[in-house]
């Protein structure tokens, strides 16, 4: 006996065993040993074992491989064709029933492609940067009042961090800029979205570049990348590098790299990114390693942390770093790290769209899902009934329950199959068409093929499974007997309580929607019929300079015909991320409030502009310093004070007292941000320095005319500036945007499934329609009445929608109100709403349902009765 | 074109089992198509083709004796059957009407 040693390897040679066709094992074993005792012998063990393996890896191939299926060969294969063909043939002769299912499904079917690439594509925000689970990004939590959040740090932060901490594998500071002025050559001016960022950034972040390196482009002062793109819209096909361009028309800065275009599925848009040294040029105070102060929105501080480091541990020895540079502000601002990933979701640091919503629209899609399935198991089990004969048939010369139940299933294969790939059709051709219509901030992503070719088999098998079991259990559980005697009824297979309760699940489903949409809509009304100032035909166009050319483009505008009133000022009321606040001093007390104040700088134009009503006191009266003070209604709140004449003539002192003056009145509350939040204290005083823009009420109904006399007044008063203009609305509508996608999301799937389930009803009425013609006609012939005839098959569903209202009315109550928790003003839930819901429900049924039911009831009773 | 259709692979094995004439089963061949054109087979490529021509009827095969080495296996030696030299001659046939087309040209500079 051999010892082991000198063996073929035993696994290779048992998977040989296994797959090799039985006929053919001998000889070709025969061979590979023989081969193995061969090499043993010239190249050693080693070898010889590993290319028995690859041996047997090369004879897994189909000529050798048995067959699947056994080698005793069932001709099973005519079987299949046979089911196929059964399958088809039913298709046919059912077509009412079988273009309703594929109606119903491909519906379904075509949202759950939408939802699941409009997941896909916002989980895959920003997952292409290396490591980015150890990528975070540093954000503030400041504990004033109650706390507020911002994505951002203070100026000297990244670098504390960088010197002092050792978690870090690399830190960057990013200051990005909404809005700068780029001057290409002479003439050529734009607004960009710039940044300005350390050579770091690209080390955290994926961003190649194509020419240069960051390390070089970026480490001089006055040097600055742009994206490929961007290249080519300031210097078409010519050699972007070493070319120059002007940021607000004093900063020269040389182009040093090209970016690869930013990838769309980034949250990061920033085209042109400046060196970091040329940040003091442009704002000293961003580089100023003492401003501890306060904290501007723009200045991002990103870092990849070394493997193993704990996020909670960096947090935790953060704490007490603010104090250290500003001890009189203990414990007011709590740095934190946000993952990278949560930069797209988190509602809270201004991300794209929450994670909520991305699983209400998956429930959607299930529900639409569920929706669909429902109405093929109802449809198909009513339509076992009319198969009866058939079935027994089949039984009768031998088809096994297994069999018959394998048909059904290949006839809901094939139904599910064409539903499918209409619905592939349907999603293909309408993604481009819903983008457009969403906007730009929440798209959908057209699917790629490899996505699909998981999540499209998993759909399939999920729908004929939940779809086709029952039935075809139902179907196949029939006695012969019965069904060939024709005794079958309705009752005689039971599933009729089934079919109520599907029934009633689809119609919790359409309530559940109805109710989420009226609620949105509601509450979209509610937060946007009143902002507390007027939004429409006001534009804003940004000053050039702050100085007496700004009164004098005031006064040249005031005079156009298309121009009703012209205010200069900070910014407009709704002022979204402009906001400015501010500690104060309130009449003679030593001591700051405890809450900020936002701070408004405005001429005596502003309540006249925008509409803001003034409830006691007077107007500012025109200064170019700071004077006077108007207050808001919270104001006077926040102070626990009685009345708002009690603020009249009190002092006011903002801005650590630099700026003081006397309270003159108190305006209406305006809602200054979103309505996420709540309602801020409020001053507006003039001060000249501090305009930033012209808000300009148009009249008439031609404002492309306006709007060019407005431009060429503006550029002739500021010929080196780029003039823009924005209308309120836009603007304020900005800051409800992904609420606006939402709802607009949400109304088109309640609709749809709205009209799943009016197909399965209006199916299933034909059905039963069908069934009772002769019903019907005695009835008639009784004396009964049209529309006793109508409420014989109204009442049935009636019921059904009342029970569905009773389970979806406590559900969407409390779906909803979790919902609103996101508001601060919002609406209550009032009972009508759920009544409405019903109604909605209860009067597209009946449609549905009397279109078929009328016909029956109208008929000629003789055409129904004399078959027999 | 015959209706036969011979691969280029499939033609070398057939020719292999011709020349060794009664010895011809899976690892000689292997070793004389191996010896003769330095060419590596590996046994998967080989037997796939073997049993393939065996079912377009260009071979037929039978069992022989059990020895003590190869583990005991028998061989199984394949033989070429009538048909499958018919399809051999044909597709020489039809090399060589090839060859005499090609004027003498080509050849000559």
């Amino acid at each position: 006996m051999k010892d082991r040693k000198s063996l073929p390897p035993r696994f290779p040679l048992r998977f040989f065993r296994w797959y090799c066709h039985p006929e053919y094992r001998e000889d070709i074993e025969g061979d590979l040993m023989e081969r193995f005792e061969c090499r043993l012998e010239e190249k050693g063990i080693r070898s010889a074992r590993w290319e028995f393996f690859m041996d047997v890896m090369l004879l897994f191939r189909p000529g050798i491989v048995k067959s699947l299926f056994g080698n005793q060969k069932l001709n099973s294969y005519v079987m299949y064709r046979y089911h196929i063909k059964f399958a088809w043939r039913s298709l046919i002769r059912n077509r009412q029933f079988s273009i309703i299912n594929i109606l119903g499904l491909t519906l379904g079917l075509s949202c759950c492609i939408l939802i699941y690439s409009f997941v896909k594509y916002h989980s895959s925000f920003d997952d292409f940067h290396a490591d980015t689970d150890r990528i975070y990004r540093f954000v503030t939590e400041e504990h004033l009042q109650n706390i507020s959040y911002t994505p951002a740090v203070h100026n000297p932060f990244g670098k504390v961090f960088r010197e002092e901490f050792t978690y870090a594998e690399k830190v960057a500071r990013v200051c990005t800029e909404g809005r700068g002025l780029i001057t290409v050559g002479e003439q050529d001016k734009y607004r960009e979205a710039i940044a300005f960022a350390e050579t770091e950034y690209f080390g955290i972040m994926n961003f190649p570049l194509v020419r240069g390196t960051a390390e070089k482009a970026l480490s001089q002062p006055n040097s600055v990348v742009l994206t490929e793109s961007l290249a080519q819209k300031y210097f078409g096909a010519h050699d972007p590098v070493s070319r120059t361009l002007e940021l607000d028309n004093k900063i020269p800065l040389t182009v040093t790299g090209v970016l690869k275009d930013i990838p769309k599925n980034s949250d990061f848009r920033t085209q042109l990114y400046i060196s970091y040294s040329t940040l003091s040029q442009y704002n000293p105070w961003y580089t100023d390693d003492n401003s501890w102060g306060g904290i501007s929105s723009n200045m991002k501080c990103f870092v990849r942390l070394k493997a193993g480091v704990n996020a909670a541990m960096v947090e935790a020895s953060l704490s007490g770093l603010h104090e250290r540079f500003r001890p009189d502000r203990q414990g007011m601002y709590v740095y934190k790290l946000q993952p990278l990933k949560d930069v797209h979701f988190s509602s809270l640091y201004g991300g794209v769209v929450s994670k909520r919503n991305l699983v209400v629209l998956v429930i959607i899609g299930l529900f639409l899902l569920v929706a669909a399935c429902f109405n093929f198991i109802n449809l198909a089990t009513a339509l076992v009934l009319r198969r009866s004969r058939e079935i027994g048939i089949s039984k009768v010369i031998g088809g096994t329950r297994s069999s018959l139940f394998l048909r059904f299933m290949v006839e809901t294969s094939l139904i599910t199959f064409l539903s499918i790939s209409l619905a592939l059709l349907v999603s293909r051709i309408s993604i481009p068409r819903i983008n457009r219509w969403l906007g730009d901030t929440l798209r959908f992503d057209d699917p790629l093929p490899t996505d699909l070719l998981f999540f499209l088999p998993i759909l399939f098998f999920l729908v004929v499974f939940v779809s086709g079991s029952y039935p075809g259990v139902v179907l196949a559980r029939l006695s012969p007997i019965t069904t060939l005697k024709g005794k079958l009824a309705q009752h005689n297979f039971g599933g009729f309580n089934i079919r109520r309760t599907l029934i009633v699940g689809q119609f919790v489903i359409s309530q559940l929607l109805i109710v989420g949409l009226i609620v949105i809509v509601h509450q979209m009304k509610f937060t946007q019929s009143d902002l507390g100032f007027a939004k429409d035909a006001i534009v804003i166009v940004p000053t050039g300079s702050e100085d007496e050319k700004m009164k004098t483009l005031k006064n040249e505008l005031l005079r156009l015909s298309g121009v009703d009133n012209v205010s200069t000022c900070l910014a407009p009321p709704a002022a979204g991320d402009n906001s400015w606040s501010l500690t104060f001093y309130y009449d003679n007390r030593n001591e700051p409030e405890g809450y900020d104040i936002q701070f408004k700088s405005a001429d005596e134009d502003y309540l006249a502009t925008f509409d803001i009503d003034l409830v006691a006191g007077r107007n500012l009266l025109p200064c170019d310093t700071v004077r006077e003070f108007l207050v808001n209604e919270t104001f006077v709140k926040k102070l626990n004070l009685a009345s708002p004449g009690e603020v009249i003539g009190k002092k006011l002192a903002v801005n650590g007292r630099r700026w003081k003056g006397t309270v003159v009145g108190v305006i209406k509350d305006f809602y200054d941000q979103s309505f996420h939040a709540e309602k801020n204290p409020v001053c507006i005083t003039t001060h000249l320095k501090y305009y930033r823009r012209y808000a300009i009420r148009l009249n008439g109904s031609d404002y492309g005319q306006t709007l060019t006399s407005i431009g060429s007044y503006w550029s002739e008063r500021y010929p080196d500036q780029l003039f823009s203009y924005e209308f309120l609305d836009d603007r304020v509508a900005k800051l409800y945007e992904t609420e606006h996608v939402i709802l607009n999301l949400v109304q088109a799937f309640t609709a749809l499934a709205i009209l799943i389930g009016c197909i399965g009803l209006f199916g299933l009425v034909s059905f039963m329609v069908s069934r009772k013609k002769k019903e019907v006609a005695i009835r008639k012939i009784l004396g009964a009445a049209v529309s006793s005839i109508l409420a014989i098959f109204s009442m049935e569903f009636l019921k059904l929608i009342l029970v569905s209202t009773a389970i979806a009315a406590p559900l969407g109550w409390w779906v909803m109100s979790g919902w609103l928790e996101n508001f601060t003003y919002k609406i209550n839930l009032g009972l009508w709403i759920f009544a409405l819901s019903f109604g909605i429900c209860a009067i597209i049924s009946m449609l549905t349902i009397g279109f078929q039911s009328a016909k029956a009831a109208w008929a000629n009773p003789v055409d129904f009765l004399q078959d027999e | 074109m015959s209706k036969h259709h011979l691969g280029e692979f499939e033609e070398i094995v057939l020719l292999t089992v011709a020349i060794l004439h009664d010895e011809a089963y899976g690892i000689a061949i292997i070793d004389e198509m191996e010896n003769r054109l330095e060419r590596k087979v590996s046994i998967g490529a080989l037997q796939t083709v073997l049993r393939r021509l065996e079912k377009k009827g260009y071979l037929t095969s039978k069992f022989g004796e059990a020895t003590q080495v190869r583990g005991g296996k028998r061989k199984r030696y394949f033989f070429i059957t009538a048909f499958g030299k018919k399809v051999l001659a044909e597709v020489k046939e039809q090399r060589l009407a090839l060859w005499n087309a090609i004027p003498r040209i080509v050849f000559n500079n």
